[in-house]
């Protein structure tokens, strides 16, 4: 069965098989590694918090530190190409030293079952707590020194002896008496029994055991490794263990704290990650990127926003792509190495094939029609545009643009005389501004109902910074190629404008429409967007542009957000709700947030829509055009009742 | 390996045989409990009704599972909640003594605890009083319901082995498909983890079983991110009430099956619709197989998930109990069709729901011996 390259979760979550772990790194892209080299300083020093709406990145990035993939890393070192500049990368990184894996990745995926501890008694909550990490992270390591070593866990484990170096703290001393081992096997063995009563004691309804059996008294562990020298059969290990937590967002509240307080202490001497989705933090944090009060980012610990980080997406996605397409090589029979090349971006061919002289005559008409009574102002720039003797998709282009300034001309509140003609000036001035080009593609796209959603750009646009938003946009595109290769159709393996606009308004429908079951208050997101998304459309479709090249997004006052968040805190009802939409909106990238914005003498936070969105409201992909809105109308905006759209389009508009 | 399934000769009176199996049991005294969902599916008092009807002599009592998210969350269908709490209360007037058992199903940061309710209350409760236990699941979430059978059955084992326990389900296949359900979240239930979680194991392969209809895909997707498996084989509906069931479901799944899992064809397994007898068999068997061929690694780890009708999704409780095997589940909201207003309370749908009735007798007397 041949598989779509860009649908293949595997390549993303699924751990356990070596093979699934050298696929893995075969689709890593490099370049996402850049967002490391920046925080270089403090990566091994200071605890590192990964943070994005949900397929960002964060555990790709956490995986590729795991044993498994640093030991495939080493072994494919010798093959120039991505797999030589991976393993420079790491050796640049500090996670390898003289081309052989240094650092031991501790990966541990958080999830629910953490949370069920806080349905016991609060003397014991951070107990168990630590008590299951603690066992979570030894045999973790131990795991990680046998895939590193190529030893059996089930019988290799008495080859590891383990011997504790220096002075530890107490709790830290007295849980090994307790739970260490210098013999590997035991250690494990013991890591292993307490694992399995905790998971007992968190699954059995009838469970009826004794809690100080298995409490710990802190996340011991840590210091622990720390502090441990790590022989297989008498030769020591030069390792670094790395602790990576993987989905923190999984945790409670309190226990969230706990572990946050815990790393600000700056008394961890491991390096320690952290991933973490934005629906845990919240608003504040996300805007700050601060981890609350006393903590100071860069100096206690360094954030990663994935969606953040702009600057390498468009490298990031394009080498993710290209890497993907090759895996699929011989299935397409070696046509092209790049995804892009399969697409087409031929913007001015398009004018030029759907804009002859009839087109231009019948734009043409509206601008006169737009002029109305008013046309011998405006006369001067009509001969202006055709004296210039332009090829008519140029024309038609120019008209379009006139018919705008017009339209604003004629709106203004102070009438002119007719006699008071439009400067050439005017005209040069209006038609170099880049937002009204771009509107009158947007305008003359929908209006001759031409593709717009198309070529390699706008593709990256649409991602909005999110790679698994990127996969499902380019997979969709991708099968459509797959499929043309496949029934021996190669021409149109070489997606057409139109054909591509087609798939990205289906795509970004069924995203649309997915959005009240995928999302935490889904259906109240689902009408906040759908709302913003109907405003954005009304004013990006006015007659005068006025936001060229047009609105896709709203702003409230950040004194009008401070108000709700103050609510909202105090438990007013419908305050919370609004709140809690708006944070899980931001928290899933749907909306993409600009807190703090000056304008018109006011700090406002714009609300942008996801990019892919904009397509399910025929908005342009840029951003900057906003309209703001008084609080009262979020509150509308969410009460309103909820249809879900139908899926896909026929027609192109 | 001979491996001796606790239901092999497992008991499924279908909606033909419902009402004479109740008549002929109710003719004798029996205690009966019957434990029903709160909520605003019009199906929720069809079995109650029928008891009712039927008569008989001994205890008769109700625990109404009112479960919310929040002690002061008010549901968005209040009306149809307030229409079928009266139209229990006309019922048991008289007849049967109520208890309300709240559960709350959400915590501080949205967390579900709902399974943790029900272990709660339910591993607590005395069920040696009764005869027999009826779980009305027609109007109870799924993950509230495998957890709640969970321990009535260990209890009625454990214990009482007298104790009857049986699973209840009004099949309405319409009124199913209209039912708008999100996946919020995805959880392994309290009761079915398994040795999923446990770090020791990991390197002991997962399969994952989802018994599917249609509208699944976030729920699918979802899911698999949480258990990551290494092998899926998905449980398809046929024989079906419509043949091409399961053609449409491959046609619906395509894109997942194909593309995100390079699923193998060949794991396909088809077990009969609205038959949980044989989603259980289907299961169980596949369990053992695995489990046999695999030993020398060091077995599997299995989990199932129930996406597919209430009555199939017993035949996955039953696997999961039998072989210890882990249950995940997306959970979320339950809308009703948008089109439904009280006429879905005649008396005519009512008498259907009545007439669309499966038992699936779980504990006591067929197993005794």
């Amino acid at each position: 069965m041949i598989g779509n390259p860009f649908l293949y979760r595997a390549a993303d979550v699924k751990t356990g098989h070596m093979a699934e772990d050298r696929n893995f790194v075969n689709l890593f892209g490099v370049s996402a590694l850049n967002l490391l080299k920046n925080k270089i300083q403090g990566l091994w020093d200071m605890p590192l918090l990964l943070i994005s709406a949900p397929g960002g990145g964060k555990s790709s990035m956490m995986r590729i530190f795991s044993p498994r993939s640093l030991k495939y890393i080493q072994e494919t070192a010798s093959i120039s190409g991505d797999k030589k500049a991976l393993a420079l990368t790491m050796e640049e990184l500090g996670a390898f030293k003289d081309g052989k894996p240094y650092a031991l990745g501790i990966w541990i995926k958080m999830s629910d079952e953490y949370q069920i501890f806080q349905e016991f008694e609060n003397s014991i909550l951070n107990g168990l707590f630590c008590s299951l990490l603690n066992s979570r992270i030894i045999l973790s390591f131990f795991i990680g020194i046998c895939d590193l070593n190529e030893l059996f866990v089930h019988k290799d484990l008495e080859r590891i002896s383990l011997t504790l170096n220096s002075s530890v703290s107490n709790i830290t001393e007295n849980s090994w008496k307790k739970w260490g081992d210098k013999n590997g096997k035991h250690f494990y063995e013991k890591m292993a029994e307490l694992e399995a009563n905790l998971c007992e004691m968190i699954d059995d309804p009838f469970w009826s055991g004794t809690y100080s059996d298995i409490v710990h008294s802190g996340l011991w562990s840590v210091e622990l490794l720390a502090n441990l020298e790590i022989s297989i059969d008498d030769t020591p290990q030069p390792i670094k263990p790395l602790i990576m937590l993987d989905d923190a967002h999984e945790l409670a509240e309190s226990q969230l704290k706990f572990l946050f307080n815990m790393l600000t202490s700056r008394q961890i001497e491991l390096p320690f990650w952290v991933s973490i989705r934005k629906q845990a933090l919240g608003l504040e944090e996300l805007f700050s990127d601060r981890l609350g009060k006393g903590a100071e980012n860069g100096r206690d610990y360094q954030f990663v926003d994935f969606e953040k980080s702009k600057r390498d997406f468009r490298k990031r996605v394009l080498e993710i792509s290209t890497l993907r397409v090759q895996s699929a090589a011989s299935q397409i029979g070696g046509l092209s190495q790049t995804f892009v090349d399969f697409l087409s971006d031929e913007r001015e061919e398009l004018f030029l094939q759907n804009f002859d002289r009839s087109v231009a005559k019948d734009i043409k008409n509206k601008v006169l029609a737009a002029a109305g009574k008013d046309l011998i102002r405006f006369q001067g720039l009509i001969d202006e545009i055709e004296e210039q003797k332009s090829e008519p998709h140029d024309l038609c282009r120019r008209y379009r643009m006139l018919n705008i300034l017009i339209k604003r001309e004629i709106g203004k509140a102070q009438r002119k005389f007719s006699f008071e003609s439009i400067p050439i000036e005017t005209l040069n001035k209006h038609e170099n501004k880049k937002a009204i080009v771009d509107s009158a593609e947007l305008f003359l796209a929908k209006e001759y109902k031409l593709p717009y959603y198309f070529g390699a750009h706008r593709l990256i646009s649409l991602a909005s910074f999110n790679v698994q938003q990127f996969l499902r946009i380019a997979g969709a595109l991708f099968e459509e190629i797959m499929m043309a290769i496949r029934l021996d159709r190669d021409k149109d393996s070489f997606l057409s404008p139109e054909t591509q606009h087609y798939i990205l308004s289906k795509v970004a429908n069924e995203f649309f429409k997915e959005i009240p079951s995928m999302v935490i208050y889904g259906s109240k997101v689902f009408r906040l967007i759908r709302a913003i998304g109907n405003m954005c459309k009304e004013e990006t479709y006015r007659p005068t542009a006025p936001y060229a090249p047009g609105v896709t997004g709203t702003a409230l006052t950040m004194y009008e957000f401070e108000h709700l968040k103050k609510e909202a805190n105090e438990g007013v009802e419908s305050s919370r709700n609004l709140y809690q939409t708006i944070q899980s909106a931001i928290a899933h990238n749907i909306l993409e947030p600009e807190p703090n914005l000056r304008c018109k003498g006011k700090e406002y936070l714009v609300l942008y829509l996801n990019r892919l969105l904009c397509i399910s409201f025929k908005l342009p992909l840029q951003k900057g055009g906003f309209r703001e809105k008084p609080l009262k109308a979020f509150f509308n905006w969410i009460n309103q009742s909820v249809t879900v759209p139908n899926n896909g389009q026929k027609a192109l508009w | 390996m001979v491996t001796e399934n606790i239901w092999h000769d497992a008991i499924h009176f279908k909606p033909d045989l419902f009402h004479s199996f109740w008549t002929e049991r109710l003719d004798q005294k029996r205690n009966i409990l019957i434990i029903v969902g709160l909520g605003w599916d019009p199906r929720m008092t069809a079995l109650t009704d029928a008891i009712h009807s039927i008569g008989g002599d001994g205890l008769r009592k109700i625990h109404l599972l009112r479960f919310k998210p929040s002690p002061d969350f008010v549901s968005p269908y209040v009306d149809f909640i307030r229409k079928n709490s009266e139209r229990l209360d006309q019922i048991l007037e008289n007849w049967a003594e109520k208890s309300i058992v709240d559960i709350i199903t959400r915590r501080e940061g949205n967390f579900y605890i709902g399974d943790e309710g029900i272990s709660q209350f339910y591993t607590k409760f005395n069920i040696s009083q009764f005869t027999d236990v009826l779980v009305d699941i027609s109007s109870l979430p799924k993950s509230l319901y495998f957890t709640l059978l969970f321990i009535l059955v260990k209890m009625a084992q454990r214990d009482n082995k007298a104790v009857n326990v049986y699973a209840i389900a009004c099949q309405d296949a319409e009124l199913d498909g209209q039912i708008l359900e999100s996946a919020d979240d995805t959880r392994l239930l309290k009761g079915f983890k398994g040795q999923l979680t446990q770090y020791s194991k990991k390197t002991i392969p997962i399969i994952w079983a989802p018994v599917i209809e249609k509208n699944s895909t976030i729920s699918l997707r979802k899911i698999y991110d949480k258990i990551e498996p290494q092998d899926v084989y998905p449980v398809l509906p046929f024989p079906s009430r419509n043949p091409r069931n399961d053609d449409d479901l491959l046609i619906e799944y395509r894109r997942i099956f194909c593309d995100e899992w390079n699923l193998n064809p060949m794991n396909i397994i088809y077990s009969a619709e609205d038959d949980p007898i044989d989603v259980y068999s289907s299961l169980i068997n596949l369990y053992h197989k695995q489990q046999e061929v695999l030993e020398p690694l060091g077995g599997i780890s299995m989990v199932i998930s129930a996406l597919a009708s209430k009555v199939s999704s017993i035949g996955a409780f039953m696997a999961a109990f039998d072989g210890k095997i882990a249950i995940a589940h997306a959970i979320g909201r339950h809308d009703p069709p948008e089109q439904m207003d009280f006429s879905y309370w005649d008396e005519h749908q009512i008498n259907r729901f009545k007439d669309n009735m499966h038992s699936i007798w779980l504990t006591g007397e067929p197993y005794e011996l």
